[in-house]
């Protein structure tokens, strides 16, 4: 192996991976937020016994787990854009594609977690007078919780993985600032393992973040 | 004044084809203990589900404290004088048994906490387990658990008591601990509707036993009669059997 390591490029470049680091913290943390709601929206659609409404919600679940992100972010930038006119910076667009796909897997998660509360939890609120939602709210979801966060910070973790994708509509998050880079340095072994380094660093505060969490609510 | 608290009217139920409860009709009164018993799956606890609106009819009537369970608008107001407590307990996993207790009466009654709290206490001393307030159900005994239920019902200052089956998922030592509160209910004026296989219990207290089968009511007597002297043979038979 006769290649020689240059980390000092990050001397020059470090503020490059500084700001696509931001970049890709920013997309991830808005939208894991954003899926959030919508999760909790589509899932409570999904559990109303109103036909037309469960249709809704199974058909947006149906349509995010199938389609690729990479897909769906070519398509809304490029696609629905020269349709419809509406031409969203790439920084939105990626926060839209994140945030409804990730909102359709956690509506499923939500689900779940709802559904695996005790049937009697409901009759017993519903016997003291409660009505639907203030059973939904003090009783079930809090319950219902406890189920949900460990796959919902596991989804967490793909979603900040999968925003990498939105490099390719020129945000210039994590992965595209080390392709850049790259393009300009030659040295696609130091940025991409420093990148790669990153993003592991990131999934594991997500983790340990999640752990914490559930420690508490267990207590 | 109308003597009778509740009234059911010819209540028929269906579970998709199955029906569970047949053309059937029961008159209670204030401050009577009225013992529903009857083979598993003869619709008993789907009869108590009906009166508080856990199961809706498919044709019939509910009459309680002189309002119809068919309109909507009743249907809150039925349940908040209708407590009830589950064969499972179903007291709730992420709250204190205080809080299990009051979370009820601040919300739906807009009772105050601190006056909340007070009752609360009162009750819990009452069912003999203040000393668990600040617990959360999970580190209590069934019976423990189930007294909680209890306590839990009776805060919101029900008209009625409605029990199904309480004491069928208890050890056999914990039993009497549940029913023993029960009595004391019973003794204080409450109006009570049991479903139970507690015929000592029932012996004690009932003022109507009500043996049902098949979705129908087959016999609706005293607790002397029925036991001594039952009508019907399908009746002796199921004494015999959970009798001996």
């Amino acid at each position: 192996m006769e290649y020689t390591f240059h980390f000092e490029v990050f001397e020059t470049y470090w503020t490059w991976i500084a700001k696509g680091l931001w970049i890709t913290i920013y997309i991830s943390a808005i939208s894991m937020i954003f899926a959030l709601i919508i999760g909790l929206f589509i899932s409570i659609l999904r559990l109303s016994k109103i036909y037309i409404l469960v249709l809704i919600s199974r058909t947006y679940i149906e349509f995010f787990r199938g389609i690729p992100l990479f897909v769906f972010i070519i398509w809304l930038y490029y696609g629905l854009a020269m349709v419809s006119g509406i031409n969203f910076d790439p920084i939105t667009a990626g926060i839209i594609c994140l945030s409804m796909q990730h909102g359709g897997y956690l509506a499923e998660i939500y689900r779940a977690g709802i559904q695996a509360v005790a049937k009697g939890q409901w009759e017993a609120s519903f016997s003291l007078g409660f009505s639907i939602i203030n059973t939904f709210i003090r009783i079930i979801f809090p319950q219902a919780v406890k189920i949900i966060i460990p796959p919902t910070a596991n989804m967490f973790i793909g979603m900040l993985k999968d925003s990498a994708l939105v490099s390719i509509i020129g945000v210039n998050e994590l992965m595209r600032q080390s392709q850049i880079a790259t393009s300009l340095t030659f040295r696609p072994f130091e940025f991409y393992t420093v990148t790669a380094l990153i993003y592991i660093i990131l999934t594991l505060g997500l983790s340990q973040m999640a752990r914490f969490l559930e420690l508490r609510m267990k207590n | 004044m109308d003597q009778d608290i509740i009234k059911i009217e010819k209540i028929n139920k269906y579970f998709n084809e199955n029906l569970v409860l047949n053309d059937v009709s029961l008159k209670i009164k204030k401050s009577n203990v009225v013992v529903i018993c009857g083979p598993s799956g003869c619709g008993k606890s789907t009869l108590l589900r009906c009166l508080n609106g856990l199961e809706n009819l498919n044709s019939g009537n509910i009459i309680i404290n002189n309002k119809s369970i068919l309109e909507k608008k009743n249907l809150r107001l039925i349940r908040l004088e209708l407590g009830m407590v589950f064969q499972q307990f179903n007291l709730f996993p992420h709250k204190t048994v205080l809080e299990n207790i009051i979370l009820s009466p601040i919300i739906n009654l807009g009772i105050d906490k601190d006056e909340a709290a007070e009752l609360g206490k009162k009750l819990l001393k009452r069912v003999d387990i203040l000393e668990k307030e600040n617990e959360y159900p999970s580190s209590l005994s069934g019976g423990q658990q189930q007294r909680v239920a209890i306590a839990r019902g009776l805060a919101m200052q029900p008209k009625i008591m409605m029990f199904d089956e309480p004491t069928s998922s208890l050890d056999p030592e914990m039993i009497k601990e549940v029913l023993d509160v029960m009595i004391e209910l019973a003794n204080d004026g409450m109006t009570m509707i049991v479903v139970t296989h507690e015929m000592g219990f029932a012996k004690e207290v009932a003022d109507k036993i009500v043996m049902m089968e098949e979705g129908k009511i087959i016999e609706e007597n005293e607790p002397n009669e029925f036991f001594d002297n039952p009508k019907k043979d399908r009746t002796k038979h199921f004494l015999s059997k959970i009798l001996s």
